[in-house]
């Protein structure tokens, strides 16, 4: 029964438990239960990836009612892979977002925390798992409205949360108003949200139409990719959002965008030579460069660790957009690989700072001095993950950036090798910003070693060990993203 | 054991060892013996391999693929064992000379130190057996990287702006142009593995060949192709076991040996030798020539032999280019007695330093009076570097000038005999002054004698033995390298010897 209705359970589960959690009146035990609900929902994943791996698409109708009228939750390999990722990594956030809340959000505001915790992880879940584009809208506001109150609560250490919140707010309502008129555009001329449906329907419909509605979907998403220039919230979302909050956004907000992308790639946007939709091929590379390039330069000038990781985060987006826009089964692949490589990279390295925070109060690059005495086990975390983000050897970072390049090579698209080579550089100096503040700086006085709270080890070390692992072997992810991004274009694996 | 037992074994016996000391960190005595022991374990797998090396049933390890067709895997040949030999033979004594130098000098973090050494050692190990480019790739930017924290040791505001330099340099080389080449070469020839007689020929143009191979030699920023060496005399600023690392152990010469390896199985010396390498011979002789001359104008001992480091090892650079198996040979001879002749150079300044806490030419007049052996150690491998028989450096400079001759390179043999007597004008001096120089006034700026012991013209035994015995290295290897052509010869297709 569950097998059977675990399309559905997936966004169900979280999204009914989350207002009993914020019942629960002590915040340790709605710790707990946020714990166990995003650890099911983690199975349920687990189940659906199980099942699609095989290339079966699970078609789920809900009510019964047959789409194109009733809503389909239609799951293939891709949206399995996605809400794996996204149940994941709400298992591994909650395993410390209790202790890094300590001193940072009231005990009495920390239940209502997880149910917006839970809420978000169900709207991320629901976007995915949808095959209805009404739907994704739905999902998507799930998503931010509870995105915009989880970065709010990071009001209790810094005050720029605030803004921080607002900012988002503000631009988020704006993308998602995109979002909707283009729904809308798309809507009246096929007279039809289902995702396939529509892909068919758009053939034959009006094609200015379709371009003007395509239009306003991709600006909407952009937003919500953090796409140079409508980035400016992300920054101050992922540096001011309680420590753990910032964590799991950094592994999920943008990279749930960049699903939206690709999973639209075949209906909305791209299709090469024809006119009436969105041209992936034309647009995404530059922007991707301008993003990799620009993120990495900021970077360098930043003065806190959360910041710098959340401008590299822009840089990294680049890379996944400069891929897509390769096209192709190949570019789809490759922009897989670098976005589920870089929520693994960039989630340890957050979920560490996130521990570094818990001890030191701050993420200021000042406060990093004395870091690799004192927390021995936390700097090498953070170094594994930024030599990983150079895209160091035998690190997942350098599998990623590896296939960009050699897809780019074997297309001879020349700027996208110089450009993605020459950031590695950038990337360099930012880095070893990271490691020259916490290595070779002098701290004012020096502290008693007490490394990683117990509870960032698990999640930290396993990140860590992913990030290692899968540039050892990195064959199981490579075949993933080929099979799925096959699935996507409709060639056999 | 099997030969692939010998290899895994030499990679990944410093590899423990560097987890050893880190766990001895509280007992040095117990940390340096695990280095002493790794190091004794070391030499004896490196010459184990060398004896038993048989072409026709040299195994190929395969241990991880990162994509497909770039895969990562080992395979012993001889130009990589030469390399393996030579650093796993001198580990031993450059451990023997930090324990006496970092103790006399009273060093902070020396089980970093240690650690950082024997991982440099391991990643120097893939290098030498790597079975092809990626892997040979992977170790040398872990080799860039572990090194770092050896260069940063003092911490000083100097060593960390030197070691930024040093990383700057040597991974904006290997990110780009080294990565660049190497995916080029994959893209063109559709395989990355080191095969005999290259993998390009008939696959890109002469051209496009010599772009390539110029790319390579600016990729490969270990080389320090002038004028990318700036990161080697910025290194300086680390200890001076540490120099001998980067000088005549691992780094540079890692960088050398790349360059060899890519001409030997990339490109295929033919191909070089027809006319893909005449750019870089330029280049490589105004590199060796200019970096004399820039020696010659430095008064800090260990800016003069960076220098000398520099213009030695473009002549491997330099043998590359000309590309012919004699040119070859030369470059791998070149390779292991450099590295002779300059770790005793090496030793000899740093003992210098702790002996008489002096750093410079100008301070040091008078003091061969008081380490008679250390200044004789230092001129034999003087004349080694600057190729003067009976010693072993004498081989490679021979053989050069007739791999020259034999392409009728009248130009590049002046460079050659110009290039030596340049050696011994800024080596010379150095040894001249020590001895025979006349003690002037006290330098103000000196720093103060201590009571620590150094300062006071006492030289540790552990910082003494080093040099001597890789001075004596350099008079064997005048007998030896005849033995060393042999071993390599097939490898290059050397017919008759000389």
């Amino acid at each position: 029964m569950i097998a059977q209705n675990a399309a559905v359970l997936v966004v169900v589960l979280p999204l009914l438990s989350a207002p009993l959690v914020a019942l629960i009146r002590n915040p340790a035990i709605a710790g707990a239960a946020a714990l166990v609900i995003a650890a099911l929902d983690a199975v349920l994943a687990t189940l659906l990836l199980c099942q699609t791996l095989d290339g079966t698409v699970i078609s789920y109708h809900l009510g019964n009612w047959a789409p194109p009228i009733g809503i389909e939750y239609r799951i293939d390999l891709l949206a399995a892979a996605m809400a794996c990722l996204l149940s994941y990594a709400a298992t591994l956030v909650a395993l410390f977002l209790p202790v890094s809340l300590q001193g940072a959000v009231s005990p009495g505001d920390r239940p209502r925390l997880f149910a917006a915790f839970l809420l978000c992880l169900a709207g991320l879940v629901g976007i995915v798992v949808t095959g209805d584009i009404f739907n994704v809208f739905v999902f998507l506001e799930i998503s931010s409205l509870s995105t915009y109150v989880l970065i709010a609560m990071g009001a209790g250490t810094d005050r720029r949360a605030l803004t921080a919140a607002f900012d988002y707010l503000i631009l988020g309502a704006t993308g998602a108003t995109f979002f909707v008129i283009g729904i809308a555009f798309l809507y009246v001329v096929t007279g039809t949200l289902n995702m396939a449906d529509l892909g068919e329907r758009m053939a034959t419909a009006p094609k200015r139409a379709i371009l003007v509605g395509s239009s306003f979907i991709f600006v909407g998403v952009a937003l919500k990719a953090a796409m140079l220039p409508l980035h400016r919230w992300m920054p101050n979302a992922y540096a001011y959002a309680p420590a753990a909050i910032g964590t799991f956004l950094a592994m999920t907000a943008t990279k749930v965008a960049i699903y939206m992308l690709i999973r639209m790639s075949d209906f909305v946007f791209d299709t090469p030579g024809e006119i009436g939709r969105v041209n992936f091929a034309a647009l995404l590379p530059p922007i991707g460069l301008a993003m990799l390039l620009a993120g990495s330069v900021i970077a360098v000038t930043t003065k806190d660790l959360r910041r710098l990781l959340a401008y590299s985060s822009i840089a990294n987006l680049g890379l996944m957009l400069v891929a897509l826009g390769l096209g192709g089964v190949a570019g789809i692949a490759a922009a897989l690989v670098n976005l589920f490589n870089h929520a693994i990279i960039k989630g340890g390295m957050f979920a560490t700072t996130a521990a570094v925070l818990h001890r030191r109060g701050s993420t200021r690059m000042e406060a990093l001095a004395g870091l690799s005495k004192d927390m021995p086990v936390a700097f090498g975390l953070l170094v594994l993950g930024g030599l990983a983000l150079i895209g160091v050897p035998l690190t997942a970072g350098f599998v990623s950036k590896l296939v960009v390049i050699k897809l780019a090579f074997d297309q001879a698209n020349w700027l996208v090798v110089g450009g993605v080579l020459l950031t590695s550089l950038i990337t360099v100096a930012y880095i070893w910003r990271i490691v020259e503040a916490g290595m070779l700086a002098v701290p004012e006085k020096p502290r008693p070693r007490r490394d990683l709270h117990p509870a960032f080890i698990l999640p930290a070390g396993l990140l860590g060990a992913a990030t290692l692992g899968l540039g050892i072997w990195s064959e199981p992810m490579l075949t993933l993203a080929s099979r799925i991004a096959a699935q996507m274009i409709g060639t056999a694996p | 054991m099997t030969t692939a037992d010998l290899m895994l074994t030499a990679i990944l016996l410093p590899l423990a060892a560097a987890l050893l000391i880190a766990l001895a960190g509280r007992s040095p005595n117990l940390r340096e013996a695990v280095t002493l022991a790794a190091a004794a374990g070391l030499a004896f797998t490196v010459w184990q391999l060398i004896a038993g090396f048989d072409a026709g049933t040299a195994p190929t390890i395969a241990l991880a693929q990162i994509l497909p067709g770039f895969t990562l895997m080992l395979r012993a040949e001889p130009i990589g064992l030469v390399f393996a030999g030579v650093a796993a033979g001198l580990w031993g004594l450059n451990s023997l000379y930090s324990i006496g130098y970092m103790r006399a000098e009273h060093a902070p973090r020396q089980t970093r130190f240690y650690a950082c050494f024997a991982l440099a050692l391991s990643a120097a190990m893939a290098i030498a057996m790597a079975g092809n480019l990626a892997t040979l790739f992977v170790a040398y930017e872990a080799l860039t990287l572990v090194t770092y924290p050896l260069v940063v040791h003092w911490q000083t505001e100097g060593a960390i702006a030197g070691a930024r330099r040093y990383l700057a340099y040597l991974l904006a080389t290997s990110l780009v142009p080294f990565l660049g080449a190497i995916l080029w070469t994959w893209s063109a020839a559709g395989t990355l593995d080191f095969t005999a007689g290259g993998i390009l020929d008939g696959k890109l143009g002469d051209g496009a060949l010599t772009v390539l191979l110029l790319l390579f030699a600016y990729g490969v920023g270990k080389a320090a192709l002038m004028p990318l060496h700036g990161w080697l005399p910025a290194a300086m600023v680390a200890p001076t076991p540490v120099s001998a690392l980067l000088h005549a152990v691992a780094v540079v010469k890692a960088g050398v040996f790349t360059l060899l390896k890519i001409a030997v199985y990339i490109f295929g010396i033919d191909v070089i030798g027809r006319g893909v390498g005449d750019v870089l011979i330029v280049i490589a002789a105004a590199s060796v020539i200019a970096a004399s001359v820039i020696a010659m104008t430095r008064d800090d001992l260990k800016a003069r032999l960076a220098y000398s480091t520099v213009a030695q090892l473009a002549m491997v650079t330099l043998a590359v280019a000309i590309g012919s198996p004699l040119a070859i040979a030369a470059g791998i001879l070149q390779l292991v007695m450099h590295a002779f002749g300059k770790i005793t150079l090496f030793f000899g300044a740093g003992a210098i330093q702790v002996a008489t806490h002096k750093k410079k030419l100008s301070e040091i007049a008078g003091i061969g009076a008081k380490l008679p052996l250390l200044m004789a150690s230092f001129l034999v491998g003087a004349l080694s570097v600057a190729g003067l028989p009976p010693l072993g450096g004498m081989w490679p400079k021979f053989l050069l000038l007739e791999a020259a001759s034999a392409r009728d390179l009248y130009l590049l043999i002046g460079c050659l005999g110009l290039s030596t007597l340049l050696t011994l004008g800024y080596l010379a001096p150095i040894f001249i002054t020590a001895v025979f120089g006349k003690p002037g006034a006290e330098d103000p700026h000196a720093l103060p004698h201590d009571d620590h012991g150094h300062g006071s013209g006492h030289l540790p035994l552990l910082a003494l033995i080093p040099p001597v015995v890789t001075a004596l290295g350099c008079l064997v290897l005048f007998v030896a390298a005849p033995a060393i052509l042999r071993f390599v010869a097939p490898a290059i297709g050397l017919g008759v010897l000389p």
